[in-house]
């Protein structure tokens, strides 16, 4: 080895060692703790410091703990280790040279608190549903986290999920809510703004203003209902333009004024859309929009159109696993 | 590894361990693992043993090809020695090689979409993208030619209206408020040349969705061909690809099979809330599942009429009587109640529409046209406003057409 770095290492060495002599010893050599460069830090760990910590240390959000973990392929921080941070995305759109990422959403319709004879998902199910996305490693995203990922700025957790619900009903902050809470996954609820009445068996904004505080998305599902793409008999196509349209704006204004909430991502009322919808959206400043059809998204997906799974009762472990692909192999079908 | 102190020998028994690992190359992480012992076993200087192991690690990257992995861990052995001159010219000098071979991924996607081959297009501005993330246009072309467009972009040439180009770009007048909808602007409002206006593309399969209107669906003889595709002037740069099928209209977001057993019980809940638009709104898709549902049908019509009722009560009188207009006139005092709401609307409307034949009489057929719009805004079942304005407009137009 020439002796020229070498030495010229060991400069770097003495002058961070004087800078930063405070930070500690081992083995009687004073050494720094981390290093950091525009795309990565190194980092010798200390006591106390967790995937969550390092985290947000190095990438400004303990949610990206992920990233600690995946690139040094480590299930555990303890003090000594030697850690690479990337501080940017490394696979962005989750392009692999075998084939790239996708990212499935489920999509959660009605709960129950005990199972009954119908759809509704009762709680001891949802349960086991989240602990079974825990124990197979599945990481459930923030919808921010999932839309940066199709819009290509960040990275997603290799076996990333996002977990969505439908239902302005009560049972969403009985039921799930509570789930959610104790395995610290993020979600979407998308609130139909007519049917927050508060009453019997309904949510109040009260409960949906504790839930985006506990940091549960809250975002749009429309003010009545209306499944966007159908067209009323007697209706011409200006009332049916104008109808949408306040469909959109009416229900954002009552999140803003009942909750101080700004949500920008819809659920298609019973996942229905086209392209009228869409321009609609696109007016309004909504960043995305989510369908019922079933895949899970690669990132060139339109904003527009991701697609989501819906779970219902029906859904045993096994189907649930099923519908949960992570990668596309290059000349798969999508 | 506690007899190999120098960083000399470090090196070469990692030259031998990398034998075996060196391909398929490894993961970061699998290399990460090795480099773990490294630090944990060199107590004297693990950062430049640990610098070492990426330098030589790179070095075998690029010897097998993978110049990504190979880039990657120049990065990180630039992290711990950030000013090592020959590490740095070796990672620009790789760097250079993987833009350059990103250029010609990016060269051939091009072309497979010059020639129609969308498939191989978006192969190769996926491996483009892979080896350089930051080639923003080629993001752009691959999520341009997988996504639908929604809009066409429309440069307005003189003498152009609103009016006019919902004729002749969708052969239907009612798509004025279209047009103002997505573009922020009023009926009233007038374009000036060179303006750039967003036009929703309406796909063929769309149009029989929303083709119910007689002026929708046979636009007036002479008008130009609808737009249908995105053959407009597109305002981007990029160029146009291969038009590429996206075919959402055909309701790909749309309802599988619908269970209509859980919108019908949450109708009947949402009907005894008080949310009858909402019921309207699960009773149509429970009928258009099943056609027959009576269940359906009968509280689809009480929650109408209570709408309606409501909507009268409020003083919401147009909306009030389209909302009627949809119950059979004996269904509970519907017909009454219509009929109170339209003397009310007619009676509000009538002087805006003398004021509007005022207009007329005086040749001012914009002021004539413009007042007309504003009665038929306040009664649109005014008997004689429509059929005026409609021929003021073609006055108006016969003038600007010389």
């Amino acid at each position: 080895m020439p002796a020229a770095p070498r030495a010229l290492a060991l400069l770097v060495l003495f002058c961070a060692a004087t800078l930063l002599s405070a930070c500690g010893t081992r083995s009687g050599a004073v050494r720094t703790y981390s290093r950091k460069s525009k795309t990565f830090a190194v980092v010798e760990t200390r006591a106390g410091d967790t995937a969550e910590s390092l985290a947000n240390r190095y990438l400004k959000d303990p949610a990206k703990a992920w990233v600690v973990t995946e690139y040094n392929g480590v299930t555990e921080i303890t003090p000594g280790q030697f850690l690479v941070v990337p501080l940017q995305p490394v696979h962005k759109g989750g392009l692999a040279e075998d084939g790239l990422q996708v990212a499935p959403v489920l999509a959660y319709s009605a709960f129950a608190k005990t199972p009954d004879s119908g759809v509704a998902l009762s709680q001891a199910a949802f349960d086991d549903q989240m602990r079974f996305l825990k124990d197979n490693g599945y990481t459930p995203v923030s919808i921010e986290a999932f839309y940066n990922f199709l819009e290509f700025s960040e990275d997603l957790p290799q076996k990333a999920v996002l977990i969505t619900i439908d239902d302005t009903g009560q049972n969403t902050y009985d039921v799930a809510f509570p789930v959610l809470q104790k395995y610290g996954f993020p979600a979407a609820v998308f609130v139909c703004t007519d049917l927050v009445t508060g009453k019997e068996g309904a949510l109040s904004w009260d409960k949906i203003k504790e839930m985006a505080a506990a940091g549960i998305s809250i975002q749009h599902q429309t003010k009545t209902l209306r499944n966007l793409t159908r067209r009323k008999a007697d209706e011409t196509f200006e009332d049916f333009v104008v109808a949408i349209d306040r469909e959109l704006t009416v229900a954002t204004l009552e999140f803003r004024e009942k909750a101080g909430l700004t949500p920008s991502f819809l659920a298609y009322p019973y996942g229905a859309t086209n392209e009228l919808v869409i321009a609609l959206l696109r007016k309004n400043k909504f960043r995305g929009a989510l369908t019922l059809s079933g895949q899970p998204n690669p990132f060139y997906t339109d904003n527009f159109l991701v697609s989501r799974k819906p779970v219902t009762a029906g859904t045993t472990l096994d189907a649930l696993g099923k519908s949960l692909t992570v990668f596309q192999k290059n000349g798969e079908a999508q | 590894m506690k007899t190999i102190a120098t960083p000399l020998a470090t090196a070469l028994a990692l030259a031998l361990l990398l034998a075996f690992l060196a391909s398929p190359a490894p993961a970061p992480a699998a290399i990460l693992q090795d480099v773990q012992k490294i630090f944990e076993g060199e107590k004297k200087d693990p950062y430049a043993a640990v610098f070492t192991r990426f330098v030589e690690q790179a070095r075998l990257d690029e010897l097998s090809g993978n110049l990504l992995n190979a880039m990657e861990n120049l990065r990180i052995a630039l992290t711990i020695q950030r000013s090592d001159r020959a590490t740095l010219a070796k990672a620009r000098d790789i760097k250079a090689k993987i833009e350059a071979a990103a250029d010609t991924h990016f060269s051939a996607a091009k072309a497979a979409l010059d020639k129609g081959d969308a498939a191989a297009a978006k192969r190769e501005l996926l491996t483009t993208l892979r080896l350089n993330p930051d080639l923003t246009e080629a993001l752009a072309l691959l999520k341009k030619s997988l996504s639908p467009d929604v809009f066409s972009y429309h440069k307005v040439k003189d003498g152009e209206t609103i009016a006019s180009l919902a004729k002749s770009e969708y052969g239907n007048p009612g798509a004025e408020l279209l047009i103002t909808r997505v573009n922020g602007l009023t009926i009233a409002d007038k374009l000036t040349a060179g303006q750039t206006l967003r036009l929703p593309i309406v796909q063929p399969a769309l149009r029989q969705v929303l083709e119910r209107d007689l002026a929708f669906a046979a636009p007036e003889p002479g008008a130009k061909p609808k737009k249908e595709e995105k053959q407009v002037e597109v305002a981007s740069a990029a160029p146009a690809p291969a038009p590429v099928q996206v075919n959402i209209a055909q309701p790909q977001g749309a309802t599988p099979a619908v269970d209509v057993a859980p919108l019908l019980s949450m109708a009947k809940l949402q009907f005894t809330n008080g949310l009858y638009e909402t019921v309207i709104s699960l009773t149509d898709e429970v009928l258009a599942a099943e056609p027959g549902n009576a269940e359906a049908g009968a509280l689809q019509q009480d929650a109408t009429y209570q709408l309606a009722s409501n909507l009268a009560k409020r003083g919401s009188n147009v909306q009030a009587a389209k909302t009627f207009m949809r119950l059979p006139k004996t269904y509970k005092d519907t017909g009454k109640q219509l009929d109170a709401v339209l003397s009310i609307l007619h009676k509000a409307a009538e002087p805006v529409y003398l004021e509007g034949v005022k207009y007329f009489i005086a040749e001012d057929l914009q002021k004539a046209a413009e007042t007309w719009e504003r009665a038929l805004q306040m009664d649109p079942w005014h008997p004689k406003a429509a059929g005026d304005l409609q021929k003021a407009r073609q006055l108006l137009e016969r003038i600007r057409g010389g």
